[in-house]
């Protein structure tokens, strides 16, 4: 099967900047940062009291209240993207095999948010803890809400890899479709800010106090975001054949271990270079043709220097002229979500013609010295974009999608 | 069948019936079981206080203590078992191969003791004081990244959690891994610890075994019904393209001919009630390997004492098999040293010992898996065996389901 036979045909998103495709690709075109206080949890006594929340969602005017009762705020963020990308795709109408349906999808830490509350409780021995609030911990409960409330009978499996989980997902979901292992993918992840988290990153002081400001000289660090993206990945063949034209090609993915650091990525930036350059690879793309990178970016001190190391020593001088832009400036980190949420970035990059920005890049660092389409998104007819998601313990994703012709449309 | 053969070069096991492979077989063969009153904690606020421990781990007998001073205990038996497989596979890692092998585990839910520890230690001393160097190792993919830490394996690395078959899905990844060509090798495992918030909260949920015991609990009188019994270990095996030139002395366990993954839709907790999935598994997993039902000559079984699940397995297994299912050897390791989330790789690692070995391990006999007091499951001894081809069956909670076939390496 030809590598370019896997099409996205539906994209669903929840995050801090919009509660749909649509409102999230406007929110990050006008450069609104989601950026904020975080009150799901009292942040007072940490470092950093910011994150990239999503607000003001009501998770039943689209889901099932009875059979949703006992998820968790992961699992509601997942099937709340699920459902957009799943009618999109318009999965249900078109009377699909259910055998053939197969769920792939990331999570960071699940149904901690829940677990810590149940903890809590248990700790301070004041009240008998609730033993539904354990139900959601299972990092794939999410995966398994979707496929059971959707009846898609495939393979299933959740993924986690901290921040590239949904990364690697929607990789594994492009294998599943070449193998002949399953027609449709339900790919992506889902991810909610929870206080264990928080304090994690607070307490290894690899969090920005201010706001995300990937590659910017005074950047301190991340800033925590959840949310979720999901997509419907699919054998073009049977999308052509319903009359789905699709979002973008996904061309292959590189997927490596740094090997190096829990913490810490390669000082050489060798496991970045190499997830890109394997990515290329699988994807049968030559270095030339890549338009736009749609970075890890994180905003702390050592990775953007050294992501923006690894796309030097990658593409050499052409580097120079590769737009490269960091979705977490405007959306937080968003762990399990992220690559799947910066996946939709960079295909609505791909179907829009426009690049994304980096915000909060006032004095750019030294060190990085790329084109990071600084605070303003731009038009540009791009053609192949690679997505980076490099995560704690050294796993690094990288994503290859490609513009889908317009002769290969829907006639 | 798997677009490329694909063969199993080495194994590394750790659990409560034997810390490495050859202690593991023998305790196995010798029919002992691991399951027994719980010592590392207190459990008698719990509904159960039964569960397979491992009690002889030492981690320095495996790997220096500059390199595990700070892993959790999870982490600790995955690098333990990676250390066994990958010596016994006789692979050797150079910055030839380094980045074609990968490095893919499954574990159900991480190190729950670090979590734990973590939250406590913020509990107790406050946002600006959490112990740093305890969340590292909460995230469930840190014992594959210690993993590849240790043997330096730049290849692919992912971390599967998919509740009890966790294992089965990280297996899947590294086929699909080996058939796109995205690695040469790789080294897929599973780790799980047995803590006592993990133990607490199973019983919160009701998903222990509500059985308290004074003595071990023989195979034989394993109760099906409510619940199950947890334990903890890790499994390791070398998975490699057995088509590539190798100037090694090969090792080779057996082959993977199959793996399928299926799914049923159930309730939030709960198991697939009338094992179709499970039988649609199994009968793709036997025509991607060109095979008849009645070519296999032993199974692994998911068998963990939840009646739901077991009655599940019984049915798929007699509609795919028919009235011989009764005369296959069913081995339910579960019985020996509990459920945990890479029990099903330890399952397939005991039905490639079994096909390696020519040696059926103590299995299952009568018309019915499922056991209660009163009605004890028939075990046949173990027993020599020329043996061909196994399946390996496994469901979880939630609706996941796989079926793996496996055949003996007659090359070797």
């Amino acid at each position: 099967m030809n590598k370019k036979d896997v099409i996205i045909t539906g994209i669903g998103v929840a995050c801090a900047i919009g509660q749909d495709k649509d409102s999230f690709w406007s929110a990050l075109c006008k450069s609104r940062c989601g950026i904020g206080p975080v009150d799901l949890f009292d942040a007072s006594g940490y470092r950093s009291r910011i994150g990239a929340q999503v607000r003001d969602i009501d998770f039943f005017t689209r889901l099932p209240a009875r059979q949703c009762s006992r998820m968790g705020r992961c699992d509601l963020l997942g099937l709340w993207a699920a459902d957009e990308a799943l009618r999109e795709a318009r999965i249900q109408e078109r009377g699909l095999p259910p055998e053939r349906i197969g769920v792939v999808l990331g999570a960071g830490s699940g149904g901690v948010r829940e677990g810590e509350r149940y903890r809590r409780q248990l700790y301070e021995g004041q009240v008998r803890p609730r033993p539904s609030l354990l139900m959601p911990f299972p990092a794939c409960n999410v995966t398994d809400a979707v496929a059971n409330l959707h009846g898609f009978l495939g393979p299933r499996s959740a993924i986690a890899t901290a921040c590239s989980s949904s990364a690697t997902a929607i990789g594994y979901a492009a294998n599943l479709i070449h193998s002949g292992r399953a027609d449709v993918v339900v790919a992506g992840g889902a991810e909610s800010l929870s206080e264990l988290t928080f304090a994690g990153f607070n307490s290894l002081r690899s969090v920005d106090r201010v706001t995300c400001r990937p590659f910017d000289k005074y950047r301190e660090g991340l800033v925590l975001g959840e949310g979720a993206g999901i997509f419907v990945l699919e054998c073009q063949r049977i999308a052509r054949a319903h009359g789905i034209p699709g979002y973008a090609t996904v061309l292959g993915y590189g997927i490596c271990a740094d090997a190096y650091h829990m913490t810490s990525p390669d000082p050489q930036g060798e496991g970045a270079e190499r997830s890109m350059s394997q990515a290329l690879i699988n994807a049968r793309v030559p270095v030339e043709a890549v338009d736009y990178i749609n970075a890890h970016g994180t905003g702390s001190p050592v990775n953007d220097r050294i992501e923006t190391v690894a796309i030097k020593r990658l593409f050499g001088k052409r580097a120079y002229s590769i737009p490269v832009s960091s979705t977490k400036s405007a959306i937080g980190h968003c762990l399990g979500a992220a690559g799947a949420i910066e996946a939709a970035a960079t295909i609505l990059a791909l179907y829009h013609g426009v690049l994304p920005p980096t915000l909060n890049l006032q004095e750019p660092d030294p060190s990085c010295d790329l084109d990071y389409v600084p605070n303003e998104g731009r038009p540009a007819n791009i053609q192949v974009a690679l997505s980076n998601s490099f995560a704690f313990g050294g796993n690094n994703t990288t994503l290859v999608f490609g513009k889908i012709n317009p002769w290969q449309r829907y006639p | 069948m798997a677009t490329i053969p694909l063969k199993v070069s080495g194994l590394g096991i750790l659990n409560a019936l034997g810390v490495g492979r050859s202690t593991y077989w023998q305790q196995l063969l010798s029919e002992t079981t691991a399951i027994a009153p719980i010592k590392g904690f207190d459990t008698t606020a719990c509904m159960s206080n039964i569960g397979a421990e491992i009690h002889h781990f030492d981690a320095r007998t495996f790997m220096p203590p500059r390199f595990y001073r700070r892993l959790s205990r999870q982490s600790r038996l995955a690098v333990a078992a990676s250390i066994e497989a990958i010596k016994d596979s006789g692979i050797e890692i150079s910055e030839n191969n380094s980045q074609r092998i990968g490095t893919i585990f499954g574990t159900a839910f991480g190190s729950t003791q670090q979590t734990d520890d973590f939250f406590v230690s913020l509990l107790e001393n406050g946002p600006q004081a959490a112990e740093p160097f305890l969340f590292p190792d909460t995230v469930p993919n840190a014992p594959a990244s210690h993993v590849a830490m240790y043997h330096r394996l730049q290849g692919p690395n992912s971390t599967f959690c998919q509740n009890h078959l966790s294992g089965e899905c990280a297996l899947a990844y590294a086929v699909s891994l080996l058939e796109q060509d995205q690695a040469d090798a790789v080294v897929v495992g599973g780790a799980d610890e047995l803590s006592s918030i993990l133990f607490h909260s199973l019983g919160a949920v009701r998903a222990l075994k509500p059985l308290r015991q004074k003595g071990p609990l023989q195979p034989s009188q394993f109760p099906s019904g409510k619940g199950f019994i947890p334990g903890e270990g890790a499994t390791c095996m070398v998975l490699e393209r057995a088509d590539l030139p190798s100037k090694r002395q090969d090792r080779s366990y057996g082959t993977l001919l199959s793996l399928h993954l299926a799914s049923a839709v159930v309730t939030q907790g709960h198991y697939e009630a009338n094992g179709k999935a499970l039988a649609e598994a199994m009968r793709a997993a036997l025509e991607e390997a060109k095979l008849q039902a009645s070519d296999i000559d032993i199974i692994g079984l998911g068998a963990n004492g939840v009646a739901e699940l077991e009655n599940a397995e019984s049915q798929a297994l007699k509609e795919v098999f028919g009235s011989t299912w009764q005369q296959i050897p069913r081995i339910p390791p579960r019985y020996f040293v509990g459920e945990f989330g890479s029990a099903g790789l330890l399952t397939a690692a005991t039905i490639l010992l079994s096909l390696h070995e020519g040696m059926i391990p103590p299995s299952i006999r009568g018309p019915e898996l499922t056991g209660a007091p009163g009605n004890p499951h028939r075990f046949a001894p173990p027993r020599k065996e020329a043996l061909f081809v196994g399946m390996v069956i496994g469901s979880t909670f939630g609706g996941g389901n796989a079926c793996l076939i496996l055949a003996r390496d007659l090359s070797t």
